[in-house]
């Protein structure tokens, strides 16, 4: 970190000098000590795409031990918990490897920020605090005042500035890294975020994880470099590019997710400058990079060296991915380079991934068989007329590591073709949630069987995702948890519990649309409007988010016998309802 | 520049993004009125800091709901640049 030095500051260098050794290490400490003989690193950008930083693993290595001896003077428990607000800085890598080293549980806590959500965010970190029961926790400068206000509740021992943590005093108490067995990190990716759920990665977990995507899925090699933007509170962010990079000794570069946001094409700029071998996204970030560009931008990238970029995180449309191949094709980007794949931070990070160098491999089938019996039946293309197929996206071969079995709801295993939920076993599947017995059991069986609670079926060890996870919401990339929306509108005066339904679907681009349906006595139009306004204030307050009230008449939300609310049924409903009233298909558009 | 001629300018900035800016003063919500998605907003905001050359923080962000609270924090910026 030599911010402030004299010399002018170089980036980390493509090669480490170092034999490569793909995630053979049995902890994360084993590790960065190795990687710390060779010369590589993290590298961080700024707002405007300039070198603001550099983190060589040799300064990790003994910063992080210098930090470490300052935490473990706190006197706190092995095991004790240090929530991390994520800004892409190297604070967080210091603060999460102090952690490895003093025997602590680093939890990195999201850094996003939504305009006008202060409120939203402030207690979505104190609950997350107070979920993982964290003693320490550390926040950048920027990010103080909302750590601060969430701790005011909480009785940790200290919150602070890296700064403040930085001027404890050193200690010579013995350090006793955190060994192969014990928690690696805990993870809040996936869930709620009322009630958040902290998932449980063992050292053995994510090494294994780590060695998986190394070897087969990336087939990494002296000659990569690693490019993101993504949010380090992010399995994706985390796990792929800072523990990928540092578990094969390679440097990594980084901007920031709200960097990425307000500017896309720094991103290709530096894949280009820096030689980037390995970069990913979601779908939607190649989607905002494409619509961003300029065809006068085209040649000022050359995207030759970008040989994996890897799509993962929600459902995948090939579209926008190949509108993105096609206007970077004049930059060198190589479609094929494109690899599909399927991952959770229930299980470290990946799962799957398609074969390298082949692109994105699309599968039409029979719509009819699909929603009649589950069963997939492939169609070629002469007999694909655009409605009677669905699309979706192979998602490559699982991991060597994992075990997996798709069941039907009775739990009986299925065979190729037949859809049904996707569930794995394996050393790279999480102890559980962390503290939370009851979904540890709804999700993990005691064979060790993960429910992963996604619909797909598969071909051999081919896995195909045809739904994520029942239900969840996902808007630019981002969970959202219709209990969660449903929540809020259950809070205004004339709705009552259990009379709301929040669900997505996709409009005629391809983009996500959120819906509450609410229903309500109210017929008074200037009523009706206020009630509306106020329920989407709310939404756009917490979540940042546009979303379309429907109001209805109390009884006309679908229930099942048992008198549960259906969503899937209500969401049918619902559009049924759009295409009998045309105007409506306009509301949502002018509303979303 | 004033509060009020600030807001004029932001709400311009808007214009490419939304189909129509005719109903938007200063009371206008990003999010909720606007009908800006939250990506949306990164977009404009990345229009905002560069059309006044300033960078606006999380922490003065997380206060912002409406066009006039953003011209507010915007005066401050450049309050504070000046003095």
């Amino acid at each position: 970190m030599n911010k402030n030095n004299q010399i002018p500051m170089q980036v980390t260098p493509l090669n480490s000098a170092l034999p490569l050794r793909n995630a053979s290490f049995n902890t994360l400490t084993e590790a960065l000590e190795y990687a710390a003989k060779g010369d590589t690193g993290y590298n961080f950008y700024d707002g405007r795409g300039d070198l603001s930083s550099v983190l060589s693993y040799k300064e990790l290595r003994i910063e992080a031990k210098l930090l470490a001896g300052k935490l473990l003077g706190l006197g706190c428990r092995r095991g004790t918990r240090v929530a991390i607000v994520a800004e892409t800085d190297p604070m967080f890598h210091r603060f999460f490897f102090a952690c490895q080293y003093a025997g602590y549980i680093p939890v990195a806590l999201p850094a996003g920020f939504q305009i006008g959500a202060r409120k939203a965010y402030v207690e979505q970190l104190e609950r997350m605090l107070d979920s993982c029961g964290a003693d320490l926790a550390v926040a950048p400068e920027s990010h103080i005042g909302f750590l601060k206000q969430a701790v005011e509740r909480l009785n940790l021992v200290k919150a602070g500035t890296p700064e403040e943590f930085d001027s404890l005093s050193k200690t010579n108490i013995p350090m006793q890294p955190l060994d192969e067995n014990d928690i690696a990190y805990l993870q809040y990716t996936s869930g709620s975020t009322r009630f958040p759920r902290g998932v449980e990665i063992s050292q053995k977990a994510v090494m294994t994880n780590l060695r998986d995507i190394a070897v087969h899925g990336l087939k990494i090699s002296e000659r990569d470099r690693m490019v993101s933007w993504l949010p380090l509170y992010h399995d994706m962010g985390l796990v792929a590019f800072v523990l990928l990079p540092l578990g094969s000794q390679l440097s990594a570069d980084y901007l920031s997710p709200r960097t990425f946001g307000m500017r896309p094409r720094l991103w290709l700029k530096l894949i280009s400058q820096n030689r980037g071998t390995i970069s990913s996204s979601p779908p939607f970030g190649y989607a905002l990079c494409a619509k961003r560009l300029r065809l006068t931008d085209q040649d000022r990238y050359d995207l030759s060296s970008w040989r994996v970029a890897c799509v993962g995180a929600e459902r995948i449309h090939p579209e926008p991915l190949r509108q993105f191949a096609h206007v970077l094709k004049a930059a060198n980007f190589d479609a094929k380079a494109f690899v599909a794949c399927y991952g959770m931070a229930e299980c470290a990070l990946a799962i799957s991934f398609e074969e390298l160098d082949v692109g994105i491999t699309s599968i039409q089938v029979d719509k009819d068989s699909m929603s009649r019996e589950g069963l997939v039946k492939p169609l070629d293309d002469k007999d694909v007329d655009g409605l009677n197929s669905l699309t979706f996206v192979d998602c490559g071969k699982i991991l060597p590591s994992f075990e997996m079995a798709i069941r039907d709801d009775a739990g009986g295993d299925l065979p190729d073709y037949q859809c049904g939920r996707i569930c794995l076993r394996g050393p790279s599947v999480m102890t559980g949630y962390f503290q939370n017995p009851t979904a540890t059991d709804e999700s993990l069986s005691k064979e060790g069987w993960l429910d992963t609670g996604d619909i797909g079926y598969r071909v051999g060890d081919n896995v195909i995702v045809t739904a994520r996870r029942k239900d969840v919401i996902i808007v630019n990339g981002r969970n959202i948890w219709p209990h969660d929306l449903e929540y809020l509108a259950e809070t205004l005066p004339g709705v009552r519990f259990g009379n709301v339904s929040a669900f997505s679907f996709a409009d005629e681009a391809g983009s996500d649309q959120v819906v509450m349906v609410v229903e309500s006595r109210e017929s008074n139009p200037a009523k009706v409007r206020s009630l509306i306004n106020e329920l989407s204030g709310l939404i756009s307050k917490n979540f940042g988010m546009a979303c379309h009230i429907d109001l209805v008449p109390p009884r006309t939300l679908p229930r099942t016998s048992s008198g549960k609310l259906s969503r899937s049924k209500a969401k049918q409903d619902f559009l049924a309802r759009l295409e009998v009233v045309d105007n409506d298909t306009q509301v949502i558009s002018a509303n979303a | 520049m004033t509060h009020s001629k600030i807001v004029t300018r932001l709400i311009e900035l808007l214009e490419g993004l939304v189909a129509s800016v005719d109903n938007f003063d200063k009371e206008t919500a990003l999010v909720g009125d606007a009908g800006l998605e939250s990506i949306q907003v990164i977009e404009y905001l990345c229009e905002v800091e560069d059309d006044f050359d300033i960078v606006i923080d999380e922490e003065a962000l997380s206060y912002v709901n409406t066009v006039g609270d953003l011209a507010e924090t915007i005066l401050k910026i450049n309050d504070g640049k000046s003095s």
